[in-house]
C-alpha cells in the first residue's frame, strides 16, 4: 500500500458533509463519489471503503439520501444515491457548523493577527 | 393482528434483501476499481486483486455497514413487544387461563430436570412452589394497582369508549372527551376511540 504523505485522515463527521456535497451535482454511487471525493480535494483526502458504506447506509436511514438500482454508464447494475428534501437542509446545517468550527480554529490557531 | 405479522414478514424480507444488495454494491465497487486500473494498463488479473487489496477487508465492511441497520430494526421489535403487551393486557383472563396450564407443565418438567442440580430441597416442594406464585401474583397487582392508584391521586376519574354509540352518548351526559384517538388502544381495527373525563364536582 502506497502511503502518500499529502493524504489527511478524515476528521470524525466529516465524512457525511462530504457526501451529501458531492451528492449536490447529481446521483452518484459508492465508487464515484469516493472518486469524486479524492480528485476533487487533490489526492488529499481519501475515503476507506470502511466508512463509505456505512456512512451511506446511515445517511439513508436518516432519509437524507435516498438510492436507485440503475445502469451505469458501462451498462452495469449500480446503486446510485441521490440527494433528498431533507439531506438538502441537513447538508446547509451540516455546512453551516463546518464553517463554525473552521472560523473558531482559525481564531485560536492564529489569535490577533 | 395479520397485518402486524405482514409486516414482520415484509421487513425480515428487507433485511435480506438489504444483505443481497450490499453484496452487489461491493461486487460493483471492486468491478469498477479494476476496470479503472485495466484503463491506466495493468492486466485484467492484477488489477482485480489491485482492487481486492485496496477495499479492504470485504467482511468487515459489510458487519460495519449491517450495524447501521441494526438499530430501526430493534425499535421495530420493541414495538412488537409493546403491541403483544398490549394484546395480553386486553385478553387477560384467556392469558392467565393459557398461562397457568402452560406455567404448571412448565415449571414441573423444569423442576425435573433441575432436581438433581438442587441441594437438600425439591422443586416441587410445595411451599417454594406456593411462595413463587404469591411472588408473581405480587408484582402483577402492582403493576395494575400503582397506575390506577396514581390515575386516583390526580384525582381523575376516566375511561375509554371504543364503542360508536357510547361515542355519541357519553358526551350528551356531561362526560368531557380528554382525547379522541384513531389508532388502536386495545384493538387492533381501528375504531374512533375517545378517553373521557368525568368533571369533578368542585
Amino acid at each position: 500500500m502506497t502511503v502518500d504523505k499529502a493524504r489527511i485522515e478524515l476528521l470524525q463527521g466529516t465524512l457525511d458533509l462530504l457526501i451529501l456535497s458531492t451528492l449536490v451535482f447529481g446521483p452518484s454511487h459508492g465508487h464515484a463519489i469516493a472518486r469524486q471525493i479524492r480528485t476533487v480535494s487533490e489526492e488529499v483526502l481519501h475515503v476507506e471503503t470502511g466508512s463509505l458504506y456505512p456512512a451511506l447506509h446511515r445517511l439513508e436511514a436518516h432519509g437524507w439520501i435516498a438510492s436507485d438500482w440503475k445502469l451505469s454508464d458501462k451498462g452495469k447494475r449500480a446503486k446510485y444515491y441521490r440527494l433528498t428534501r431533507s439531506g438538502r437542509t441537513q447538508l446547509v446545517h451540516e455546512q453551516s457548523k463546518w464553517d463554525q468550527l473552521t472560523a473558531a480554529m482559525a481564531r485560536v490557531l492564529r489569535p490577533a493577527e | 393482528m395479520l397485518h402486524r405479522l405482514r409486516a414482520r414478514l415484509r421487513s425480515l424480507w428487507r433485511w435480506r434483501r438489504q444483505e443481497s444488495d450490499l453484496a452487489q454494491e461491493i461486487q460493483f465497487h471492486l468491478s469498477e476499481e479494476a476496470d479503472e486500473r485495466v484503463a491506466a494498463g495493468c492486466s485484467p488479473d492484477q488489477a482485480r486483486l489491485a482492487a481486492r487489496r485496496d477495499f479492504g477487508n470485504v467482511a468487515s465492511v459489510r458487519a460495519r455497514t449491517r450495524d447501521v441497520w441494526v438499530w430501526p430494526w430493534l425499535q421495530d421489535l420493541g414495538q412488537d413487544v409493546r403491541f403483544a403487551c398490549r394484546l395480553l393486557a386486553r385478553d387477560r383472563w384467556f392469558t392467565l387461563a393459557a398461562g397457568l396450564p402452560v406455567g404448571f407443565a412448565g415449571a414441573f418438567v423444569v423442576g425435573k430436570v433441575l432436581e438433581g442440580a438442587l441441594l437438600r430441597t425439591s422443586p416441587s416442594d410445595p411451599a417454594t412452589l406456593a411462595s413463587i406464585i404469591a411472588l408473581l401474583l405480587g408484582v402483577t397487582l402492582t403493576a395494575c394497582v400503582v397506575p390506577a392508584r396514581r390515575a386516583a391521586h390526580a384525582g381523575v376519574r376516566a375511561g375509554y369508549s371504543g364503542n360508536a354509540k357510547m361515542n355519541k352518548l357519553l358526551p350528551s351526559l356531561g362526560f368531557i372527551p380528554v382525547r379522541r384517538l384513531s389508532t388502536p388502544v386495545f384493538n387492533e381495527r381501528p375504531v374512533l376511540t375517545a378517553i373521557y373525563c368525568v368533571p369533578s364536582t368542585a
